[in-house]
């Protein structure tokens, strides 16, 4: 967790500020908002514990805003993943002509969070036949959390952990630039979502701490980017946090 | 009293008591286990490690017990390239490594005082001395005995001159530069724990680099940081760099080391430097702690400045001066239209480069504004010594370098798209891909980002005068002078140009 702190503040020091200022409006906007449009109503507890079947599933659908739920979606992916692209950011804007740059940032956001969002209407899915198969909502945490803990253990998680750190080539002119900024967007993103969709099950199966658990996995999420990667670990008892989130050394964090 | 790092040849004949107690020692340290903290292995294990290449090289057998997984990630593999680490690391490595031998040398009864001899490799006023010194060459000492600094896995005898000479590498006056954009400092960019990195210090590019490829050669022990150490012309390769440090920083007043906690201290974000004396126990081996070589027991022969003081802008406005006077060159070019120091692109190439053991030319496209920003600065104000500043600097940067070799070395050539057939282009440099296999690997640490190599070429710029009216391209050419075959698969992902502006 220290580490997730000292690379917020060694960027928002530096020429990453704006990411970090950006970051911070869209968790403004996020605490702000209703907890109401963040959350989905087919995550309270009361809306779905007794539904079950395909229709459960038309009917979480209606009643909910999915407009709203797509900005929510949106303004949270804003927050919590603007931090964890920085050096992708930063190659992008480094790499591009002066006049292009503002142009090829943007492209390499939507590619990024083009996946994402579609990424987050399978989780909510997911997220939603967890609700519909558990007794309560404390139960679909705790399913979230041992598929969370699981998925951070494996060989895929720790080799797509690695593949966020690529940095491309990128051409300098014309439409080829335009695609290679717009299509690294997409390929980082698809590292993050492997990497990162078990960790977001946990602000979305929790509902009264859905903004804190949101705070949690943004620096977990940190913290494991910035940390160095192994490969698959089976932990000891001991070595347990290590294993989760690829530290080498313990004490650092 | 300070011990006395020397050069090796300034000691004498080839078997000198320093170079004789060197081998006398390594040869102690050679058969001990590698589980021991003061072997042979161990020790070059610190620097990097690769069971599979040690084992196919003859250091290690299939069987043999390693130290456990926490003394490994404590203690083995923490060499630090392409980061500001890269010089006090290995000062501190270096210095773990003397102390060990020093008392081996001791205990056999050598002196008291011994030191790790260096190889100045950029002495221009010995012709010898670019060929790798003879004690590591001949197959027995002195007395008959067989040659421990003799390894089989070294096959460059000499080093290029040219790739060993200091005029670009020591000339400029910041240690970090500017990370990831053009303007790279003597002692390489801010870092994390950094085994491999992307970009290098301007000594870390050359010499340090062709040193370990043009030493090693194809499959020799120093091509590769994992096997670098266990070649002992290692230690004296890395004596000359640490020296080069002290050359850089005693040269002008203005040359200082970073004050920033994050370099003092150093890292913490992934690992903690762990180096050890000669009891074995750790020793506090952070950058603050290594600053000053008189504290640490040691100094250098000889720091005098082969550069005599002078600074890479003065000798670029000399030249250009020069040029002013006979007419080659007008200074009421323009105004600048950019005030505020800036980075950025100019151009770049459209396609990946495969390099193989011919030479291959890829042609930059420049943007036309840039180019025009970059022209504009050649006004007579900071083409004057008098006032500060000076017109754009220009850097080449091959990046996403991958291969299966980094025992290759390479030059780099600029030609005018103008220019007649057959002529010789301008010379931008040469590079060395020493750390390639490390950086290539998709699922390392490295995550297959591959190497970055910069190189600056503002003097070939300004002999080029590159006018956006007429040059809108430049081809480079990359020429193997090595042995590199297409079996190596040796990739450039990209080149581009970048201007640097307000200095």
């Amino acid at each position: 967790m220290i580490v997730a702190f000292a690379v917020l503040r060694e960027m928002a020091s530096g020429r990453a500020w704006p990411i970090i200022a950006f970051s911070s409006a869209a968790w403004a906007l996020v605490i702000g908002l209703d907890h109401s449009v963040l959350v989905p109503s087919l995550c309270s507890p009361n809306s779905t514990a007794n539904w079950i079947g395909s229709s459960a599933f038309v009917a979480v659908i209606s009643i909910n805003d999915l407009a709203a739920q797509t900005f929510s979606w949106f303004v949270m992916l804003l927050a919590m993943m603007t931090p964890l692209i920085w050096q992708q950011l930063t190659h992008v804007w480094d790499r591009s002509l002066a006049e292009r740059r503002v142009r090829a940032v943007l492209l390499f956001l939507g590619g990024y969070f083009g996946v994402w969002m579609i990424a987050m209407a399978i989780l909510a899915l997911l997220v939603v036949a967890l609700r519909l198969a558990a007794a309560s909502g404390i139960v679909a945490f705790v399913i979230g959390l041992g598929l969370f803990v699981l998925w951070q253990m494996t060989p895929i998680k720790a080799r797509f952990l690695k593949r966020c750190h690529r940095l491309r080539p990128l051409p300098a002119f014309g439409l080829s630039a335009d695609l290679a900024s717009f299509r690294y967007g997409v390929e980082i993103s698809g590292s993050c979502v492997v990497t990162c969709w078990a960790i977001m099950l946990l602000p979305f199966t929790s509902d009264v701490a859905h903004i804190p658990m949101m705070g949690t996995a943004t620096l977990l999420m940190l913290s494991e980017r910035y940390l160095e990667t192994r490969d698959f670990c089976l932990p000891t008892p001991t070595q347990i946090y290590g294993c989760l989130f690829r530290n080498r050394k313990m004490s650092d964090v | 009293m300070a011990r006395i790092r020397k050069e090796i040849r300034a000691l004498g004949e080839t078997w000198n008591e320093t170079v004789h107690w060197y081998a006398k020692a390594v040869g102690v340290l050679k058969p001990k286990l590698v589980t021991q903290k003061s072997s042979w292995r161990y020790l070059a294990a610190m620097h990097d490690f690769d069971r599979q290449a040690w084992i196919r090289l003859g250091y290690l057998t299939p069987t043999e017990t390693l130290p456990g997984q926490l003394e490994q990630d404590r203690y083995w593999m923490q060499c630090q390239h392409q980061s500001w680490y890269f010089f006090p690391w290995h000062r501190a490595y270096l210095l773990t490594f003397e102390d060990i031998l020093r008392g081996v040398i001791q205990s056999m009864g050598g002196p008291a005082d011994w030191a790790l001899p260096y190889w100045n490799y950029s002495d221009k006023k010995n012709p010898a001395a670019t060929k790798v010194p003879e004690a590591f060459l001949e197959q027995t000492m002195h007395d008959g005995s067989v040659n421990p600094l003799r390894v089989a896995a070294r096959f460059g005898t000499s080093v290029d001159p040219d790739d060993v000479d200091l005029t670009d590498r020591i000339a400029d006056k910041d240690f970090i530069g500017i990370d990831k954009s053009p303007g790279i400092g003597v002692g390489g960019p801010r870092t994390i724990f950094s085994p491999h990195g992307h970009q290098e210090g301007l000594v870390e590019a050359a010499p340090h680099d062709p040193v370990h490829g043009e030493v090693g050669g194809r499959g020799g022990l120093m091509s590769n940081t994992t096997t670098a150490a266990l070649d002992p012309i290692f230690w004296l390769h890395h004596a000359n760099i640490d020296r080069l440090w002290e050359v850089w920083r005693t040269r002008d007043p203005l040359n200082k080391n970073p004050t920033d906690p994050e370099w003092l201290n150093g890292p913490t974000k992934l690992r903690a430097f762990a180096l050890f004396g000669a009891d074995e126990k750790d020793r506090p081996s952070n950058p603050k702690d290594v600053q000053s070589t008189t504290a640490l027991g040691y100094d250098y022969d000889d720091i005098s400045d082969p550069l005599k003081g002078t600074t890479r802008r003065f000798m670029r406005l000399e030249a250009l001066l020069s040029r002013v006077q006979n007419r080659e060159f007008t200074a009421e070019l323009g105004v600048r239209s950019m005030a505020m120091p800036t980075s950025e692109l100019l151009g770049s190439n459209d396609a990946e480069v495969t390099l193989g053991p011919g030479s291959v030319k890829s042609r930059v496209n420049f943007a036309t504004r840039p180019l025009t920003t970059l022209t504009n600065s050649f006004t007579k104000s900071l083409m004057s010594a008098e006032t500060p500043g000076e017109p754009d600097r220009v850097f080449l940067h091959l990046e996403n370098i991958r291969g299966k070799d980094g025992s290759g070395v390479f030059d780099v050539v600029l030609h005018r798209p103008d220019a007649p057939p057959g002529s010789a282009g301008v010379r931008a440099g040469s590079i060395s891909l020493f750390g390639l296999e490390q950086a290539s690997q998709t699922e390392g640490d490295h995550t297959g980002n591959g190497l970055n190599k910069t190189l600056e070429i503002t003097k070939a710029v300004d002999a080029m005068k590159l006018d956006p009216a007429q040059a809108k391209t430049l081809d480079v050419e990359i020429i193997p002078r090595s042995d590199v075959r297409a079996e190596d698969d040796i990739k450039v992902g990209q080149i581009t140009v970048h201007r640097l502006s307000g200095q």
